[in-house]
């Protein structure tokens, strides 16, 4: 009976001295992230590696990588941040944890706009069986790819699979029709040249270019029907030609600088004003 | 299964050492922003009045890029553009001096072996600037051909 | 005695429990060490720092000053470096240390004022290599590759030959030759292609306005003579500064190499233990 009590009391004053290891280490864990809370991201990241290290029996060990991978992310450093996920998913203990940290990964190659790494590990969850009730999910990190990739008709399909009237299908497929078409403006200014540059709503350059183009036309012409050859040969070669290229220049690069206008427009709403699961 | 994992981690472990740089200078919050970069060049067409010579010049440029350069399209290889250099050489030196330099670029311009000679721009573009044919040593910052230059 | 032995062993492990801390000294420098270990050396510097309010330690200084130097803060690096004293089991390593960073930074003048008294070898070298960045006079070519072992006693005297005697062009030269005929002045600088450029554009509008005079088109005339003049003399100006530049690329590629080849070299100081 009194051995038993010896080895109890042994017992029991092992245990408070583990517990007391253990209470250290969840202190430090509150500690890194009040820091984190408080937007503190190279501190926290500092004391997280300092949790890391001293937790010998990797009892935090996938969420102190998801902490330090969220601070990272949270000053723009995308590459660690993707780092120390893929530590956190090898750390991960259950599929909800590794389904959370794949779609962070997700979220980061969405915010430095690597579309194909996104649609690649998008393609995988969906394959993988494990997340079956999560399609609704995949398909709305996958719209916004594909808003992030600037294709806003793609973005806009993905959206109605999750509902027909989703919000951000409505705002994709409204951003989509906004855009000018820029085949359309340069084959315009294929046929006649200033009209991509009507077309976008730059009037001054369109004249300017169906000016300088018909003018050089007509003298060329007139060198022509004269036979001086040579000279209409160079005022068609270095005079028209090089205005009527500008001429399909300006009506590409008008289409895309509005293009991207609009876009970021749509970009700005999403980023300030829009409230629902974002990057 | 085990090995895949056991192989990926130390893979990670010993790339440790490549991001700890990112480190070596203390960073905050930073607003990681949703929007496109917008590269429009906008031109300043602003008057230079200091200087008749170089309101002159200004003037001149100024009209060459409103009646012709917006509309035959972007077709200088170098950055600054030759009309641009031709400004930036009269600023930093005189009307004349400036002229040469003009005429020096634009004979470097019809050069089509040009290639592998001039460090660039993210653009692609040659990066060539006044500054270095100021007849100045001092002024000269030597880039290597081919390097990119960021700031531009 | 037994019972006496046990409480006190049980005791002494619940108040160490108690102190062991993450946060305490002797794990504050475990996990400076580790950080240090990692390269993540700016952390490590602000762990070592909390170390050193507690208690002064030579090793601790000894390390942020190596670790502000791998950062290349090397204001702060100088700084830490010349801290350690003479006393210290560091001075000697500090001593060189200190140098390196001075050297690393482009302070030559300042190397070269400190050296200048010094005979110790690894000194010598580094004095010797500081002129080779500087445009005061080099010393003698006999003694310059004394201090160097052997193997590298060619490579050094190269690079003395190429510092004393730069394989630089005229630019005075550059410009007559353009003035003779242009283009060749380019052509002399290595531009052929701008040379011959230069020399056809010129040739063209001397044509152009001399037809155009024979023709009887005397605006016309005027007008490509005085393209003509301005592309000649923008020839004769451009082979100028062509010359110019090729001599700063002289320079640029000189340093590069010799930079490259001392850091190679470890600036001929013997490898840091810490940092390998």
């Amino acid at each position: 009976m009194i051995l038993l009590n010896k080895y109890l009391l042994l017992t029991s004053l092992l245990a408070a001295n583990l517990s007391f290891s253990q209470e250290y280490l969840q202190q430090q864990f509150e500690f890194a992230k009040n820091l984190y809370e408080k937007e503190n991201y190279f501190d926290a990241i500092t004391e997280y590696k300092r949790l890391k290290f001293f937790d010998t029996n990797n009892t935090y060990g996938s969420f102190t990588d998801e902490y330090i991978a969220q601070s990272y992310k949270q000053g723009g450093k995308f590459n660690e941040a993707i780092h120390y996920f893929t530590l956190a998913e090898i750390n991960a203990k259950n599929s909800e944890d590794i389904y959370r940290i794949k779609t962070e990964i997700i979220r980061i190659n969405i915010l430095r706009r690597t579309a194909d790494n996104a649609l690649n590990l998008l393609d995988e969850l969906e394959k993988d069986g494990r997340w079956i009730d999560k399609k609704d999910e995949i398909n709305h990190w996958r719209g916004w790819v594909y808003i992030f990739n600037d294709e806003w008709d793609k973005a806009a399909l993905e959206f109605s699979k999750i509902s027909a009237d989703h919000e951000l299908k409505i705002l994709c497929e409204n951003t989509h029709k906004k855009k000018y078409s820029v085949t359309f403006a340069k084959v315009a200014s294929v046929i006649l040249p200033g009209t991509g540059q009507f077309y976008t709503g730059n009037y001054l350059s369109g004249l300017l270019s169906l000016g300088w183009c018909a003018l050089w036309g007509y003298i060329a012409v007139d060198a022509f029907i004269e036979n001086r050859i040579f000279d209409g040969l160079a005022v068609t070669n270095f005079l028209w030609f090089r205005f009527y290229q500008g001429n399909l220049q300006n009506a590409e690069k008008f289409a895309v600088e509005k293009n991207i206008q609009i876009a970021n427009e749509s970009l700005f709403y999403l980023q300030h004003s829009y409230s629902g699961l974002k990057p | 299964m085990k090995y895949v994992f056991t192989i990926i981690s130390l893979f990670i472990l010993l790339s440790m050492n490549l991001y700890a740089q990112s480190d070596w200078e203390k960073w905050g919050k930073a607003e990681n922003d949703y929007k496109i970069n917008e590269n429009f060049r906008n031109r300043d067409y602003s008057f230079e009045s200091d200087n008749p010579g170089k309101f002159i010049i200004k003037s001149l440029v100024n009209g060459y890029w409103f009646f012709i350069s917006d509309v035959d399209g972007d077709n200088c290889p170098f950055r600054p553009s030759c009309s641009a250099f031709l400004l930036d050489a009269a600023k930093e030196t005189n009307i004349f001096q400036g002229s040469l330099m003009f005429f020096d670029r634009f004979t470097r311009d019809l050069n089509i072996f040009k290639q592998g000679k001039y460090p660039r721009v993210k653009s692609g573009r040659y990066y060539d600037p006044a500054y270095l044919y100021t007849l100045s040593k001092r002024k000269i910052d030597y880039i290597p051909a081919n390097e990119i230059v960021t700031s531009e | 005695m037994k019972k006496i032995f046990l409480l006190f062993f049980f005791l002494n492990s619940f108040a160490h429990s108690q102190t062991s801390t993450l946060h305490a000294s002797e794990n504050i420098r475990k996990f400076a060490d580790h950080l240090f270990s990692e390269k993540d050396f700016l952390r490590s510097v602000s762990e070592y720092e909390k170390l050193l309010r507690i208690e002064h330690n030579d090793t601790l200084e000894f390390k942020i000053a190596l670790a502000y130097q791998s950062i290349e803060n090397n204001e702060l690096a100088l700084e830490k470096f010349s801290g350690i004293k003479y006393e210290s089991v560091f001075y000697n390593e500090s001593e060189k240390e200190y140098y390196k960073t001075l050297f690393q930074s482009g302070k030559y003048e300042e190397l070269q004022n400190n050296l200048s008294k010094k005979d110790e070898k690894g000194f010598q070298r580094l004095l010797y290599l500081s002129y080779l960045f500087t445009s005061s006079e080099l010393p003698d070519q006999k003694n310059f590759s004394e201090p160097f072992p052997l193997t590298e006693r060619e490579n050094i005297l190269n690079f003395y030959k190429q510092k004393k005697e730069p394989p630089y062009k005229s630019s005075l030269f550059s410009g007559l030759m353009s003035a003779v005929l242009p283009g060749s002045g380019k052509i002399y600088l290595g531009e052929i292609g701008d040379g011959i450029t230069a020399f056809l554009a010129a040739s063209l509008f001397t044509f152009l306005s001399y037809d155009n005079f024979s023709h009887d088109h005397n605006f016309r005339g005027w007008l490509f003579a005085g393209l003509g003049f301005f592309f000649y003399t923008g020839n004769i100006y451009g082979s100028v500064t062509a010359a110019h530049i090729y001599n700063a690329k002289v320079d640029y590629e000189y340093n590069a190499n010799l930079r490259e080849y001392l850091q190679n070299k470890n600036y001929f100081l013997p490898p840091n233990d810490f940092i390998k």
